[in-house]
């Protein structure tokens, strides 16, 4: 009789949908990752907080991706010929569903920013690695109000436009423009404070990684750059954090896009990275994340 | 089958729909709160709004996220369904098509319905 209790009470947690949580000690802090061919797998531990992955080619020039994180699974199929990914997230138990949290995305960032550092850049990469790369930068920014399951079709052209000779200045990919800048690109988004149209809602951008600041960007007031992000302002100058290249930040790509470029436009104009305002900029650039190339 | 044990499958069913009634209370409870957000959005009065939203986190203070939020013309079109987060018995997912400005978006919202102390609270 009592096995009959234990087996109604477990199938009562099951079904209240208890988190039972991890039991297991949390791993040696940091990146731990092992690969070989077609198959890259690991642990990132932080702050007692651990995360599990995986990413393999499952078929020539299609990958298998999954990460596992408090208590959910995150989980990508990707076929980069063909321009075609399925994305998924849901809960350990019972595949219930569940939506990314604020502790999630600063867990899932410091592992993108391990991943960037430890993979070698761009296409150097292993394929299924650097697909890894692209799709954890993409759940690191994930909405809460955006579905984790999704259908993400991706093609040039249509799906995204590359903006890779915006990222150059003083003939360069990277390093100082030395004051010759190209005002090209302009970002926009639509809000609570106007439409694509409105000036408030544009930034005029220097794309590219050319310098850094511990703030959002570099924006030019008067005749001065300060770190920061202009809160809407009417089309301010802006530039530096890799403004306009996928994943946050300089993530190990260097993938600039123009949706990418509009997504930068709204979450560094006075939008917190997650608001629901800046959510089809996201949905937008989420095919060129994972699938436009690197420009160098 | 034996006196004792039909005893405890009738406990166990009784428990079980206890839980389900508890699932039900729960989603019917933030879909409630829900409705009542966006019924009182338009009054942009926090002292109405304060106790149905979320804190902490990424959400920002009261009078300032209603302000945008009402700004933007939000409205709530209707709610499509709701389900408990399977990470935490204490968090219901709510999907519901949101309006902006009139206009209804093609995907519903994903809204997090939390419940607090103080009763069940929405986080954007």
């Amino acid at each position: 009789m009592r096995k009959v209790l234990c087996a109604v009470a477990t199938l009562m947690l099951w079904a209240c949908g208890g988190s039972g949580g991890e039991t297991s000690q949390p791993r040696q802090e940091g990146l731990s990752l092992s690969a070989e061919t077609g198959d890259t797998r690991g642990t990132f531990a932080r702050d007692g907080s651990e995360v599990s992955f995986s990413a393999r080619e499952v078929e020539p020039g299609v990958y298998s991706l999954e990460v596992r994180l408090r208590g959910m699974t995150l989980a990508g199929l990707l076929d980069p010929a063909s321009g075609v990914s399925t994305m998924d997230g849901f809960a350990d138990e019972g595949a219930a569903d569940t939506q990314l949290t604020d502790a999630d995305r600063e867990l899932l960032s410091a592992f993108y920013d391990a991943l960037s550092a430890e993979l070698p850049t761009g296409d150097a990469a292993a394929p299924e690695a650097m697909y890894l790369r692209r799709a954890v930068g993409l759940w690191a920014q994930h909405p809460s109000t955006v579905e984790l399951q999704r259908t993400v079709m991706g093609e040039q052209g249509r799906g995204y436009t590359m903006l890779c000779s915006y990222a150059r200045c003083n003939g360069r990919n990277t390093g100082s423009c030395g004051g010759v800048y190209n005002w090209y690109s302009y970002a926009k988004h639509d809000c609570n404070k106007g439409g694509f149209s409105f000036a408030g809602n544009q930034q005029i951008a220097q794309l590219g990684d050319h310098t850094s600041c511990g703030g959002d960007e570099f924006y030019m007031s008067g005749s001065t750059w300060l770190c920061g992000e202009p809160d809407h302002w009417s089309r301010p100058k802006v530039m530096g954090n890799c403004f306009g290249r996928c994943g946050g930040g300089c993530g190990g790509d260097t993938q600039y896009t123009l949706d990418a470029t509009n997504h930068d436009g709204c979450v560094r104009n006075g939008h917190v990275l997650a608001s629901a305002w800046c959510d089809d900029q996201f949905v937008s650039a989420t095919d060129d994340e994972l699938f436009a190339s690197n420009c160098y | 089958m034996r006196r004792g044990s039909r005893g405890v499958w009738v406990s166990g069913a009784a428990w079980a729909l206890l839980a389900c009634s508890s699932t039900a209370s729960k989603t019917e409870a933030a879909e409630e709160t829900v409705r009542r957000f966006f019924e009182a959005l338009p009054s942009e009065d926090c002292a109405v709004l304060g106790p149905l939203l979320a804190t902490g986190g990424s959400m920002r203070p009261c009078e300032e996220a209603v302000r945008e939020m009402h700004e933007h013309g939000l409205s709530l079109v209707g709610i499509v369904e709701s389900r408990l987060d399977g990470r935490d018995a204490d968090a219901v997912l709510v999907r519901a098509r949101i309006a902006r400005d009139g206009e209804v978006g093609k995907e519903p919202w994903l809204l997090r319905v939390e419940r607090h102390a103080g009763g069940w609270r929405v986080r954007f």
